[in-house]
């Protein structure tokens, strides 16, 4: 592991006040290395939503820290070094491909555009290069998702953030998705944070998976994954990948096991 | 959820009122501080309603014409309107023949047409029911329509595979299904039938509301004037009312609440 | 009958057709309508005040062009500044209205309450505190387009997804930028909707405000001509009024998808 690009130390959140609060975070630590890929899973609504969102800015721990590069998120933000992938792709609909793209550079200003990926470049690494002019209701959920991780990547962010991405989409399209992902990841070398509550995705896409308890949200276990990069489709069918599925998946499924046997 | 808590719909009606009463006591104040006299311009609301208690039987004589006009003009441009909207449903080649008439049909201007009504009718109540019908008929034609055409997919495709005449579709999933969309229509209507009534009356009457605000007008009767305007708000407002009411006998809580709509 | 026929539009009707009977349905329904006027009003020969030729409304035209036109530009003049100052001031509430929440909890439930009332039933309340002539005309017609565009823009201010908020949030866009690139494209169907509602009721409005509160104008000069016998031009008035309020319409509608167009 490189030195340390994120820490989160200590860090809970709890929303809402007297009878309504919601304990979403408690206590999580985690550190990730500069250009490391790793993955959050946890069941839905656990609240690995919720650390994405610290990272980005987006929620503010109520105790503990979130460190990125030894600053917070908040002044990282405003250096645009984040950039952040949703689950639905928002692209402003009136927007062509390429004016989507555009939209942080417009927005950092030509003073923080300095160091930005040229657009066309983008397009090429995303594999839209056809679709430039096109308008997002002329482009499927996919598409639509790449133009979303082009986007995101557009200001050379040090922080890829990315919440259930292909989370609306069908297994292959997303299984197509995390290959080309990978491929862009490979290129661009940056540090990236990829929530989900996919096995497979977790494994094929990261370095480490963090497993995540019920809400509230506490790491159980971090699982190691030891396959070896460039990740290709057939290891998807190695005893290797089958292995670590089960690992993740016992982690998992432990506590609802365990609540089973008891009842 | 906690008990103590109010639900968001009864906490925003009860904000609703007391932003009303708030209204109601800054209107009295001002009233009393700034517009001076014996008739004044803006009379406090407690002089308005010692008016209006004063003179209800008057107020009285003056709202059965316009009642009759405003309820007969509504219940016949429903019934019209939903029928129509049935039609255009079934045969949308109508529905695209016709469609831009009945856009037609809403940009004639009010004032266009009562004096020709009028001209036709005489000044009895024929013009003012057939006003406040076409006020009436197109936010009902809007919500019929869209209401009819709002019924799940796979519930008509359940009906085909069942081999449903498409009669019994419209009455067993169409209707159930428009319902919630009619009221809305219905619920902008009222008002909108009532005041087409009023304003049908301005131009040529010889007894209601309408006719009596006109007088006050004339006379420069203010206090007249102002009560006839209440008068009429409230019977608007009872209209919707109303609407409401039978919307919740014949829906109840079974609806789920509507997307906003304009 | 097939599942397609039940389920989507009449394809009997071949595709053909059904784009005629769109595009020229109206028409010719009008035209249909003209014709059994003439024919009608010729055949049963109907006194003039009962029902006028449609010739005799043509043929009428050199008398009372002038008047008509002078009418129907004073009524135009009142309506647009109407139309204009109303919105604009409905619009600044309606910014008002997003960024204070006090303002909103004091405003919004007797807009809503509102918006569908036609205002112009206040016209007698205002002619009295006004005066008769063109102020309280122009009043109430921007009174009768203030409640809808209010309720509408409102609702268009809030419309950007809560996620496209937060990816502006995300590059540190400033208040400015939030603005021009994202809430106002999102606002713009709505103000559109609003510009379509209010056109033609500021005319309506106009019309009805010049009948009870003014001397000049189209809503006047229906009720003089009425008065004076002079039932041609009382059709002419409305055949003239429905044409204005038709082009304000189309003129609202064309703009908007022109705008409008590039997202479907």
């Amino acid at each position: 592991m490189t030195d340390t690009s994120i820490r989160l130390e200590g860090v809970s959140k709890t929303f809402g006040i007297g009878t309504a609060r919601v304990h979403a975070v408690e206590k999580v630590d985690l550190s990730i290395g500069r250009g490391e890929f790793v993955a959050l899973i946890g069941p839905s609504g656990c609240g690995k939503s919720t650390v994405l969102r610290m990272l980005g800015d987006l929620e503010h721990p109520t105790t503990g820290s979130v460190t990125i590069e030894g600053v917070s998120p908040d002044q990282v933000r405003k250096k645009r070094m984040i950039g952040m992938v949703f689950q639905e792709a928002n692209l402003l609909p009136w927007r062509t491909v390429t004016e989507n793209i555009a939209l942080p550079l417009e927005v950092a200003g030509p003073k923080g555009s300095i160091g930005a990926r040229k657009i066309d470049d983008l397009l090429e690494l995303v594999g839209l290069k056809d679709f430039r002019d096109a308008l997002p209701w002329q482009l499927s959920g996919g598409m639509r998702q790449r133009v979303a991780i082009a986007r995101a990547l557009v200001l050379n962010p040090k922080v890829l953030l990315l919440d259930e991405p292909f989370g609306a989409l069908d297994e292959i399209t997303r299984n197509r998705l995390n290959l080309d992902l990978l491929k862009i990841w490979t290129e661009v070398g940056i540090t990236a944070v990829l929530v989900t509550h996919s096995i497979a995705e977790a494994v094929m896409m990261s370095d480490r998976i963090f497993v995540m308890s019920p809400r509230p949200a506490k790491i159980t276990t971090v699982i190691d994954v030891d396959l070896p990069r460039p990740r290709t489709a057939p290891m998807q069918r190695s005893q290797g990948f089958f292995d670590l599925v089960a690992r993740t998946g016992e982690a998992l499924y432990k506590p609802f096991e365990t609540l089973a046997e008891s009842a | 959820m906690s008990t103590l808590a109010l639900s968001a719909p009864v906490s925003r009606r009860l904000r609703a009122t007391g932003t009303i009463l708030a209204i109601l006591l800054a209107w009295e104040v001002a009233a009393r501080l700034f517009v001076p006299g014996a008739n004044p311009i803006i009379p406090p609301p407690t002089v308005l309603v010692t008016y209006l208690a004063d003179h209800a039987s008057i107020l009285a004589l003056a709202i059965r014409p316009t009642l009759i006009e405003a309820s007969a003009g509504f219940v016949i441009g429903s019934l019209i309107s939903v029928i129509l909207a049935i039609i255009f449903v079934r045969w949308p080649t109508i529905e695209a023949a016709l469609g831009n008439s009945v856009v037609l049909l809403h940009s004639l201007p009010m004032l266009a047409i009562i004096p020709l009504l009028v001209i036709w009718f005489g000044i009895g109540y024929t013009p003012k029911i057939i006003i406040a019908a076409l006020a009436t008929f197109f936010p009902v034609l809007n919500g019929a329509v869209r209401g009819l055409r709002s019924a799940d997919r796979s519930m008509l495709e359940l009906m085909h595979i069942l081999d449903a005449h498409w009669l019994q579709t419209l009455v067993k999933v169409k209707i159930p299904a428009s319902l919630p969309y009619i009221f809305a229509g219905l619920k902008i209507a009222a008002p909108q039938a009532v005041l087409g009534a009023t304003v049908a009356e301005w131009i040529g009457s010889r007894a209601g509301l309408g006719s009596q605000i006109l007088i006050a007008l004339l006379n420069y009767d203010v206090p007249l004037l102002w009560a006839c305007m209440v008068v009429c708000a409230l019977m608007a407002a009872a209209g919707f009312c109303l609407i409401v009411l039978v919307e919740y006998l014949v829906i109840g809580r079974r609806a789920e609440p509507l997307p906003e709509q304009d | 009958m097939s599942m397609a026929q039940t389920l989507s539009p009449d394809p009997a009707a071949p595709q053909v057709m059904r784009q005629i009977l769109i595009r020229f349905g109206t028409p010719i329904l009008v035209l249909a309508l003209l014709l059994l006027w003439q024919l009608a009003t010729m055949v049963l020969a109907t006194p003039i005040y009962i029902l006028p030729q449609p010739i005799n409304l043509i043929t009428a035209l050199p008398g009372t062009a002038n008047a008509l036109f002078k009418g129907w530009g004073v009524t135009l003049a009142e309506a647009a500044t109407g139309f204009v100052i109303g919105n604009l001031v409905s619009i600044a509430v309606a910014f008002l209205v997003t960024w204070s929440s006090a303002a909103r909890a004091g405003i919004m439930p007797v807009a809503l309450a509102i918006k569908s009332v036609p205002m112009v039933a206040i016209t007698p309340l205002i002619t009295l505190a006004v005066g008769f002539g063109h102020a309280t005309v122009i009043s109430v017609a921007a009174i009768v387009c203030f409640f809808p565009t209010l309720v509408n823009v409102t609702r268009g201010l809030r419309a950007a997804p809560r996620a496209s908020v937060e990816l502006f949030h995300l590059l540190d866009a400033n208040p400015v930028q939030v603005f021009f690139k994202l809430r106002l494209p999102y606002a713009l169907p709505y103000l559109f909707t609003a510009l379509r509602i209010t056109a033609p009721a500021a005319i309506g409005a106009t019309m009805l405000a010049e009948y009870v509160a003014s001397n000049a104008g189209l809503g006047y000069m229906i009720q003089d001509a009425y008065g004076r016998f002079q039932f041609v031009l009382v059709w002419q008035i409305v055949v003239v009024a429905t044409l204005t309020t038709l082009a304000a319409y189309s003129t609202v509608a064309y703009f908007e998808r022109r705008a409008l167009d590039k997202r479907r």
